[in-house]
């Protein structure tokens, strides 16, 4: 027993000075915390570390283990006396790391159970893939199969889909509630609409500016297969835990199922959810054509011009009850800042609301996801919560202060943020399970500048002395818009 | 009537363990509130399957605002009622509100406003054998669509749940009606709200937890069932409160602090 014990405490010592040695890499020393790039650099660095060690360990435990099994019975004996002289413990146990077999048995059920835990791993990851494997692969790019009969669509923001479960379900309305100060809602905007326009789904665009045609111009392009590719796997070591080596050799086939539709697919037509590079305009030929059809909203009366644009729209893709799920293609409709006080309606509150209204009641009944930003602060506060509850999916946007000391103390990553998304409503189309999400804020952030991804809120660590940033960055924020922890 | 076991909290909130009478909620107004946060519509499923038993007669009169049909059909189908089969029994009557557009104004000479849709559910009930009238449910998802559709007339609406609150009596069947509390709480009088919760008799809100929401807790339930005028007994109002875990084929309810 005093061996097991000796054993174990070896155990931990080699534990803790795992441990200390990681956050020795990640704190810097001062405690500061690491940038990204760097942190990314070090994963890979430890990963590969500790890849080597546990290689080396296996080898030594082989070949000692062929060495000296016949000799080993009176040394186990030995040993196991040994150790009962208190103070000479560790030494024993260095010891029995030399010679003793029995340590290498226990090596050898360590890595035994490492590889049983690997290959109970296996199913479980194939079982947490298996809805999309399972789906057959749709006829359309750019549609989803997802749970009770729904069609997904994607919302342009790869972290965006994840976090909803899959992307905007067809036939759904999804709100934005504007940052009256700040233009974050046309992030979503663009986004979505590009992927629309990539996937050559037929868009109806609605804004209160003079010029609704002109923003097509600022649309984003999306990236090359190759450089998606580049990238997500860079994203991928971004986020490795440090424990993922283990099951590295099981990483590129998952992948493969996961991210089929995504990052394997030579052909860009393939991929269900593009990266969008916000520098870089798409390119003409993708508006060009009739698909894409522009409605100012600034000066129709009880807004009938938009109405009527909707339901010729619309009436492309209506579906029957019966022929559900059977779609063949997808429409999309954004109508930014319907109630911009620029516009005439902008004070006729009822009017608004029974275009959404009957907006709703006819999305539900085709192929087409519409989503509408708008300014809750220009509402009367009745009216709005009426929007709000009228939506399926409830997303809001903010800008960040710039120079918010305080948030900045509490958040990691503060200075690469753009801004916050919160998550309010989650859409339930032929269920009535509510989606209860880990984290309902999320940080807007540009990955090298280009493409826009959504985060958890991490929070910082206290002076960074204790350099346990990975056991807290687990404190999401709640349910509420202030940041309370 | 040997699922006596399977009443849950809210059934039991609700009156419905009582034996004596074959639908203990004729004659009564149910009254649901929610939150955007916090949405009761399961109230309301749940409240179908229970107006709908496999081996009695009783009828429900579905006006819906928010959903088609197919949308009910699945979440139902899951909780192990068939409206389908309802349907073509004349025991689901279903009412897809979801285009009407009454304009303002012309209520009454118009064919598509509230007055008609009063008057489709009146000839709904009335044409039903005598015996089922009084098992007859008149349900509305939800009010706040409908002031909407009645664009923003809201005395309409009022006209309109008097109306059926009156087949109550008529008739001795029920009415439940979904509302969204938070709609009227920054109006200074909330007139429209406090006048459906008079005329309710059972009032339901549905809240988010003070401390947000969690995966095991979806949300509370106050139920308040007032006084009954039928019986002798005390006429005092009862409250309940309860939390619920909302799941595809039930709905969990459990008192505050009892679930690990």
């Amino acid at each position: 027993m005093a061996m097991k014990s000796a054993l174990s405490r070896l155990s931990v010592v080699r534990s803790m000075e795992s441990t200390r040695g990681a956050t020795r890499y990640l704190s810097d020393g001062k405690g500061r915390i690491l940038s990204e790039e760097e942190r990314a650099a070090e994963t890979i660095y430890i990963q590969k570390m500790e890849r080597e060690r546990m290689e080396k360990l296996k080898q030594k435990a082989e070949k000692e283990k062929a060495e000296k099994e016949k000799e080993s019975a009176d040394k186990i004996f030995r040993l196991v006396i040994e150790p009962d002289m208190g103070s000479k413990i560790a030494y024993s146990a260095e010891v029995s790391f030399d010679s003793g077999p029995r340590y290498v048995g226990h090596m050898r059920t360590k890595l035994h159970s490492v590889d049983s835990a690997m290959a109970t791993a296996k199913p479980r990851l194939s079982s947490f893939s298996r809805n999309l494997a399972a789906v057959p692969a749709p006829q359309t790019p750019g549609l989803k199969c997802g749970p009770n009969g729904t069609t997904f669509v994607s919302s342009g923001i790869p972290d965006l889909d994840k976090i909803l479960g899959g992307g905007f379900p067809l036939g759904s309305l999804v709100m934005v509630m504007e940052d009256a100060e700040a233009p974050h809602h046309m992030l979503l905007l663009r986004n979505f609409m590009s992927q629309g326009l990539v996937h050559n789904q037929p868009l109806l665009y609605a804004s209160p500016s003079k010029d609704p045609r002109s923003f097509l111009g600022t649309l984003p392009s999306p990236t090359s297969s190759k450089d998606d590719k580049s990238r997500h796997s860079d994203s991928e070591q971004d986020k490795g835990l440090r424990i993922a080596w283990q099951y590295k050799k099981y990483m590129g086939e998952h992948h493969q199922n996961f991210d089929g539709n995504r990052s394997s697919g030579a052909d860009d037509k393939q991929v269900f959810c593009n990266d969008f590079d916000l520098r870089k305009p798409l390119e003409r030929h993708y508006f060009s054509g009739q698909r894409v059809d522009c409605v100012g909203i600034q000066d129709s009366t009880k807004l009938v011009a938009l109405r009527d644009h909707c339901a010729t729209f619309l009436a492309q893709f209506s579906r029957s009850d019966r022929t559900e799920g059977s779609s063949s293609c997808a429409g999309r409709i954004a109508i930014q800042s319907l109630c911009a006080p620029q516009c005439e309606h902008s004070n006729m509150e009822w009017d608004m609301l029974s275009f959404i209204k009957s907006l709703k009641g006819k999305l539900r009944s085709s192929n087409t996801v519409a989503v509408i930003t708008f300014p809750p602060s220009l509402l009367s506060p009745s009216s709005s919560k009426r929007w709000q509850h009228m939506a399926d999916t409830l997303l809001s946007v903010g800008a960040i202060p710039d120079e918010d000391k305080e948030l900045a103390r509490l958040l990691s990553g503060y200075q690469d943020m753009v801004g916050l998304l919160n998550v309010h409503k989650v859409a339930r189309i032929n269920t009535q399970v509510p989606v209860i999400l880990e984290a309902t804020t999320f940080s807007i952030k540009l990955h090298k500048r280009r493409f826009l991804t959504l985060e958890c809120l991490n929070q910082a660590p206290v002076d960074g002395s204790s350099g346990s940033s990975y056991g807290t960055s687990g404190g999401c924020s709640g349910s509420s818009k202030t940041l309370d922890f | 009537m040997n699922d006596n076991q399977s009443l849950n909290l809210l059934d039991r909130a609700l009156g419905l363990e009582q034996q004596s009478r074959p639908w203990p909620l004729s004659g009564r107004v149910v009254l649901i509130e929610d939150r955007v946060e916090t949405t009761a519509s399961f109230v309301l499923h749940q409240l179908i399957k229970r107006s709908l038993p496999p081996n009695s007669s009783n009828v429900v009169v579905f006006v819906a605002f928010a959903n088609p049909f197919s949308h009910y059909d699945r979440v139902l189908r899951k909780l192990g009622c068939n409206l389908v089969t309802q349907r073509d029994n004349n025991r689901f009557f279903f009412f897809d509100m979801l285009m009407l557009q009454c304009p303002d104004g012309d209520e009454g000479k118009s064919k598509v406003g509230l007055v008609s849709l009063y008057e489709k559910i009146h000839k709904t009930i009335s044409s039903l054998p005598e015996d089922k009238k009084s098992y007859v449910t008149v349900m509305i998802d939800d009010i706040s669509l409908m002031e909407v559709a009645a664009n923003g007339a809201s005395d309409y609406v009022l006209d309109f749940l008097h109306y059926c609150h009156a087949l109550t009596s008529e008739f001795g069947c029920s009415l439940v009606a979904l509302n969204h509390e938070d709609i009227y709480s920054n109006t200074e009088t909330p007139t429209f709200i406090l006048q459906i919760e008079y005329l309710a008799d059972i009032l339901i809100k549905a809240e988010p937890l003070a401390t947000g929401l969690a995966a095991d807790v979806h949300g509370q339930l106050t139920v308040l069932n007032k006084a009954t005028s039928h019986g002798l007994g005390s006429s005092r109002n009862k409250v309940y409160n309860f939390h619920f875990k909302v799941k595809e084929n039930s709905v969990e309810y459990f008192y505050p602090g009892s679930r690990g």
